[in-house]
C-alpha cells in the first residue's frame, strides 16, 4: 500500500464518523420499509397464503422469524405436538389454548391416510404426535416465556407476544415482572395502532392485583383498582377509533384488523369501566360513562344489567351498600 | 480377524489423533460449548426450571454441530490421501482397501462421538443445576438414534467424496443434511397433488433418500416432561423396543449400501 | 521471494492497462482452475436442484381461476425463490472467495504465481473477480428461472426488481471480500462459514443487543446504536420482499443510500484483504 498510515487513519475515521452518525437512520429506514411489507398483507391474503402447499410444507403460516417462534411456542403448550395452522391460533394467542379440543388436524399424517407404509408409523412414534381425535395435552405455560422474550426483542411490535406473557407472569404470582413486561410493550410501541391491546392486559392485570391484595392491604388494592380503571379508559379511547362499524372486518382500519377475538376483549374492557366505578362509589359517572358505551354495544346484555341497577340505584337518595362484584 | 480388527483401530486412532489437530474441529467444539454454558447463565423474567427452552436450544446446537463435524471430516479422508498421494505407504503394508475404508469411517465416527460426548456433559451439566429434568430412557435413546444417524451420515458422505469432489460432497451432503428436517413434510405435501405416475415416484423417493429426521428424537426429549405446580409428569414414554429395532435396521441397510458403494468405487480408482 | 516492482532499473514500467490485463488473466486462471476441478459440478447441481423445485411448483399448479389465491400463491412462492437464489448464491460467494485464496497458500502455488510479473493486488483482484463473477452469475440465473417459473402478479414492479437485485448483488460482493479477507489467515471452510454465519445472523445480533440494552440499561442505548451501526449488517442489502409482496419500490433516498452502504463495505473489506494479503509471509 503506497498510502501512508495516517491518510489511512483519516479515512477509516471519516468512514467511521458517517457510519455513526447516519448508520442508525438507515438501519431503521430499512428495517422499517421490510416490516411493512407483510403488513401490507391483510389477514384474509394471510389466510389464503395459509392454505398454500408450501406454507403446509413448513408448517407454519407467516415467514417471519417472530410468527415462527410463536408457532413454536403453540407446539410447546401441545407438549410438542404440531397441529395444523388455523386462523384463530394465528390471530389470538391468548384465546387459542381454550378453544382448541379434538378435531384440529396434526401435522404429521394420520395411520388411515398415510400412504408411507412403515416409514410412516416410526414418524409418528418418534415425534410428537396425538391422533386428532384424542383431547389436546397441555403442558407448562411458564416454560413459553423464554421464547415470548426473545419475540419481543426480535420484533417490539409483537403485541401479542407481550400480552400472553404477561398474562402468564401474573397467573404464576410474578406481578411486577408482568407490568413491567406490558409497560415494556407500551414504551416500544408508542406509535402502534394495536397498543389499546395493551392497556386492556394491563387493566386486567391491576384488576387482579387489587383482588389479590383486597384483604390484607386494602388500600393498595384501591389504588391498583384507580389504575386498572385509568387503563381501561386508555383502552377504550385509543381503541373505539380503530373499531370498525361491525366489530369485523377483513382489511385494516387505522392499522388494526379487527377479529371477532379483538372485538370480544374491546367489549370486555368497555364494561370495566362502569363497573369499576361503581364498585368505587361513582354512580353517576358510572352510568353515563356505561350511556356512552352503549351507544357502540346497544345489544350488550351485561352492559344492560349495569345500568338498570345504576339508574335504579341513582334514584335513590343517599350512599347505597356496593353491590356485586367486577366480573371481567 | 484379530489383526484385521487392529488395522482398522490403528488407522481410526491415526484419524482421531489428527483431528484433533485440526482448528475447525476446536473451534465448532468452543463455540457449541460456549453456546451451551452462556445459555444457562441467561434468565428470563428470574424464572426458574425452564427447561425446555434450554434443552431445545442445545439439543439442535450439538446435533446440528456434531453433524457438521461429521460431514468436513468424511468429505475429506479419502480425497486428501490421494491428493497428498499418502495412500501409497498406507496400502503398501499388510492394510487391504476394506480396512483402510473401515478404519477411516470407525476413526470419523469415533471423533464426532467424541464430540458428541463432549456437548452431552456440558449439557448434562447445565440441566442437572437447571433443576430441569430429563426422562433418561427417552434422552438415551435419542444419543443412540443420533450417533446411527451420524453413521448413515458418514457413510452417504464418504461415498459422495469417491464419486465428486470434496467440496461437491461437503455441499450436497449439506443440503441433505439441512433439508432432511423439512424433506419427510415436503414429499408429505407434495403427494396430494401429484397424478399417480408422481406419486409412485415420490414414494420410491421416500425410501430412496436416507429420512434422518426420524432419527432425531429431541422434540419428544424437549417436551418427555412436565413440572406444573411442583409435580413432575412424564409426558413421552420411551420408544418400544420394536421401534428401537427397526429404526436400527433402517439406518444399518443405508450404512451398507453407502459403504459398499464406496468401497465399490474406492476399489475401481486407480492409484 | 522478490517481487517485481515497477519502476525499478531491471524491470520498466508497468502501463496502466496491463494491470487490467494481468486481474483479466488471473480471472481467466482462476475460471479455467475451477472448470477443470470441476467445481462447476457444485453449480449445476444446485442449478438442478433449483430446477426441480421450480418443476414441483409448477406441478402443484397454481389454480388460476380462483384469482386471490392464484396471487397470493404465487407472491409466496417468488418470495421463496427469491430467497433460496439468494441464499445459495451466498454459499457459493462465501466458498469459492475463501478457498481460491486459501488452496493457493496451502499447496504454495502462490510463489510461482507471484514470480510471473504480476503484484499480489492484481492477483488478488483476479481471484475476486472470477469467485465473484460466478457467484453474481449464478444468482442472477436462479433469479432468472425463478421469474420464469413462476408467474409475476400486479403490484410486482420491475424498478423493485431491478433495485433488489441489485442490493442483492452488492451484499454478495460484500460476502465474497469479506471471505477472502478471513481466509487468509483461516483455513478455507472456517472462513466461509464465518463469513456466511455473519451474512445471514450479524444483522439478527446487532438488533438483539440493542433491543436487550435497550431494555435493561437504556442510559447505554443511544452511544451503543452509535457504535453498533459501525458493524457491517449486511442483511440489509436483501430487500428481495420489496418485490415478491407488491408493497411498490423503494424510495430513492433509501436505495442509494443502501448501495452506498454495500459499495462502502465492499470496497473496504477488499482493501482490508489487499492490506493483509500484501503483508502475509509466504
Amino acid at each position: 500500500m503506497r498510502h501512508g498510515k495516517g491518510t489511512i487513519l483519516c479515512v477509516l475515521a471519516v468512514g467511521a464518523g458517517m457510519l455513526a452518525v447516519w448508520g442508525p437512520a438507515l438501519r431503521e429506514n430499512a428495517l422499517v420499509a421490510r416490516a411493512s411489507y407483510s403488513a401490507s398483507l391483510t389477514e384474509a391474503k394471510l389466510r389464503a397464503r395459509n392454505q398454500s402447499a408450501f406454507s403446509k410444507i413448513l408448517g407454519e403460516t407467516r415467514a417471519t422469524a417472530a410468527d415462527l417462534m410463536f408457532v413454536k411456542t403453540m407446539n410447546y403448550a401441545h407438549a410438542g405436538v404440531g397441529y395444523a395452522p388455523t386462523t384463530s391460533m394465528n390471530a389470538s394467542g391468548e384465546g387459542a389454548l381454550l378453544s382448541c379440543g379434538p378435531g384440529v388436524p396434526t401435522l404429521i399424517r394420520a395411520a388411515g391416510d398415510d400412504f408411507r407404509g412403515f416409514l410412516g408409523n416410526l414418524e409418528r412414534q418418534v415425534k410428537p404426535y396425538r391422533d386428532s381425535s384424542q383431547a389436546h395435552v397441555h403442558t407448562e405455560e411458564t416454560e413459553l416465556m423464554p421464547w415470548y422474550r426473545i419475540i419481543t426483542l426480535s420484533n417490539p411490535n409483537f403485541v401479542r407476544a407481550y400480552r400472553i406473557g404477561s398474562s402468564i407472569l401474573s397467573r404464576d404470582g410474578k406481578w411486577d415482572e408482568a407490568r413491567q413486561f406490558l409497560e415494556e410493550g407500551l414504551k416500544q410501541n408508542a406509535e402502534n395502532p394495536e397498543r389499546f391491546l395493551l392497556y386492556h392486559s394491563l387493566a386486567y392485570l391491576y384488576l387482579s392485583m387489587a383482588r389479590v391484595n383486597a384483604t390484607d392491604q386494602p388500600e393498595q388494592a384501591s389504588k391498583y383498582l384507580e389504575q386498572a380503571l385509568e387503563s381501561a379508559t386508555q383502552s377504550y379511547e385509543l381503541g373505539l377509533p380503530c373499531r370498525p362499524p361491525e366489530g369485523k372486518s377483513d382489511t385494516p382500519q387505522n392499522g388494526v384488523l379487527w377479529t371477532d377475538t379483538i372485538e370480544e376483549d374491546f367489549r370486555m374492557v368497555s364494561l370495566l369501566i362502569p363497573q369499576i366505578l361503581d364498585h368505587q362509589g361513582h354512580r353517576e359517572e358510572a352510568l353515563a360513562r356505561a350511556t356512552e358505551i352503549e351507544k357502540t354495544y346497544p345489544d350488550f346484555q351485561p352492559l344492560q344489567a349495569l345500568m338498570q341497577r345504576l339508574a335504579h340505584s341513582t334514584d335513590q337518595v343517599g350512599p347505597q351498600p356496593e353491590e356485586g362484584r367486577i366480573t371481567p | 480377524m484379530k489383526q484385521r480388527l487392529r488395522n482398522i483401530w490403528l488407522l481410526a486412532w491415526t484419524l482421531m489423533l489428527e483431528a484433533w489437530r485440526r482448528r475447525e474441529i476446536y473451534i465448532i467444539v468452543a463455540v457449541t460449548v460456549a453456546l451451551i454454558a452462556g445459555l444457562r447463565m441467561v434468565h428470563f423474567f428470574d424464572l426458574e426450571g425452564l427447561g425446555k427452552f434450554y434443552r431445545e436450544i442445545c439439543l439442535k446446537t450439538m446435533n446440528l454441530t456434531t453433524g457438521l463435524t461429521v460431514i468436513f471430516l468424511a468429505a475429506r479422508q479419502l480425497p486428501r490421501e490421494f491428493t497428498n498421494r499418502t495412500i501409497y505407504p498406507l496400502l503398501a503394508k499388510p492394510v487391504s482397501r476394506m480396512e483402510f475404508l473401515l478404519g477411516k469411517y470407525c476413526g470419523v465416527l469415533a471423533a464426532s462421538v467424541f464430540c458428541y460426548a463432549l456437548f452431552l456433559g456440558v449439557f448434562l451439566a447445565g440441566s442437572l443445576s437447571l433443576h430441569a429434568p430429563v426422562q433418561m430412557g427417552l434422552f438415551l435413546q435419542s444419543i443412540y438414534l443420533q450417533i446411527v444417524a451420524f453413521a448413515v451420515l458418514a457413510a452417504l458422505v464418504f461415498m459422495l467424496s469417491m464419486l465428486m469432489t470434496p467440496e461437491g460432497a461437503v455441499t450436497l451432503a449439506l443440503i441433505l443434511f439441512v433439508a432432511s428436517q423439512v424433506l419427510m413434510n415436503l414429499m408429505d405435501t407434495l403427494y396430494d397433488f401429484m397424478s399417480e405416475p408422481g406419486r409412485v415416484a415420490l414414494l420410491v423417493l421416500h425410501f430412496v433418500i436416507p429420512q434422518l429426521t426420524l432419527f432425531d428424537l429431541s422434540s419428544k426429549v424437549i417436551n418427555s416432561v412436565d413440572v406444573q405446580k411442583g409435580v413432575t409428569r412424564v409426558v413421552w414414554e420411551p420408544l418400544a423396543a420394536g421401534t428401537m429395532g427397526t429404526l436400527t435396521l433402517y439406518g444399518a441397510v443405508y450404512i451398507v449400501l453407502f459403504l459398499g458403494g464406496a468401497y465399490l468405487l474406492f476399489r475401481r480408482k486407480p492409484l | 521471494m522478490s517481487e517485481p516492482v515497477s519502476g525499478s532499473p531491471n524491470h520498466p514500467e508497468i502501463p496502466v492497462n496491463s494491470v487490467w490485463r494481468n486481474v483479466g488473466l488471473v480471472a481467466k486462471l482462476t475460471g479455467l482452475d475451477f472448470t477443470r476441478r470441476h467445481d462447476f459440478a457444485i453449480v449445476a447441481m444446485l442449478m438442478g436442484l433449483f430446477l426441480l423445485a421450480t418443476l414441483v411448483i409448477r406441478i402443484i399448479g397454481l389454480n388460476p381461476n380462483d384469482r386471490e389465491a392464484f396471487e397470493n400463491t404465487a407472491r409466496f412462492l417468488m418470495s421463496a425463490g427469491l430467497a433460496f437464489s439468494h441464499l445459495l448464491a451466498a454459499v457459493l460467494a462465501a466458498s469459492f472467495s475463501a478457498r481460491s485464496l486459501s488452496e493457493e497458500f496451502e499447496r504454495r502455488t502462490l510463489l510461482p504465481l507471484l514470480a510471473k510479473p504480476v503484484t499480489r493486488g492484481e492477483v488478488l483482484g483476479g481471484k475476486l473477480l472470477a469467485c465473484l463473477g460466478l457467484s453474481v452469475g449464478s444468482y442472477l440465473l436462479f433469479v432468472a428461472l425463478t421469474l420464469l417459473a413462476v408467474p409475476t402478479v400486479p403490484g410486482q414492479q420491475a424498478l423493485a426488481l431491478g433495485q433488489t437485485l441489485l442490493l442483492c448483488v452488492v451484499g454478495l460482493v460484500c460476502l465474497g471480500t469479506l471471505s477472502a479477507a478471513l481466509a487468509i489467515r483461516w483455513t478455507g471452510l472456517l472462513a466461509a462459514l464465518a463469513a456466511l454465519a455473519w451474512y445471514f445472523g450479524g444483522g439478527l445480533l446487532i438488533q438483539l443487543t440493542e433491543q436487550a440494552v435497550r431494555t435493561h440499561w437504556p442510559a447505554l442505548w443511544g452511544g451503543l446504536r452509535r457504535v453498533m451501526a459501525c458493524l457491517p449488517d449486511l442483511g440489509l442489502l436483501n430487500q428481495t420482499e420489496c418485490f415478491a409482496t407488491t408493497s411498490g419500490h423503494l424510495s430513492a433516498g433509501l436505495f442509494g443510500g443502501l448501495l452506498l452502504y454495500g459499495v462502502g463495505w465492499s470496497l473496504f473489506f477488499f482493501l482490508w484483504t489487499r492490506w493483509r494479503f500484501e503483508r502475509v509471509r509466504l
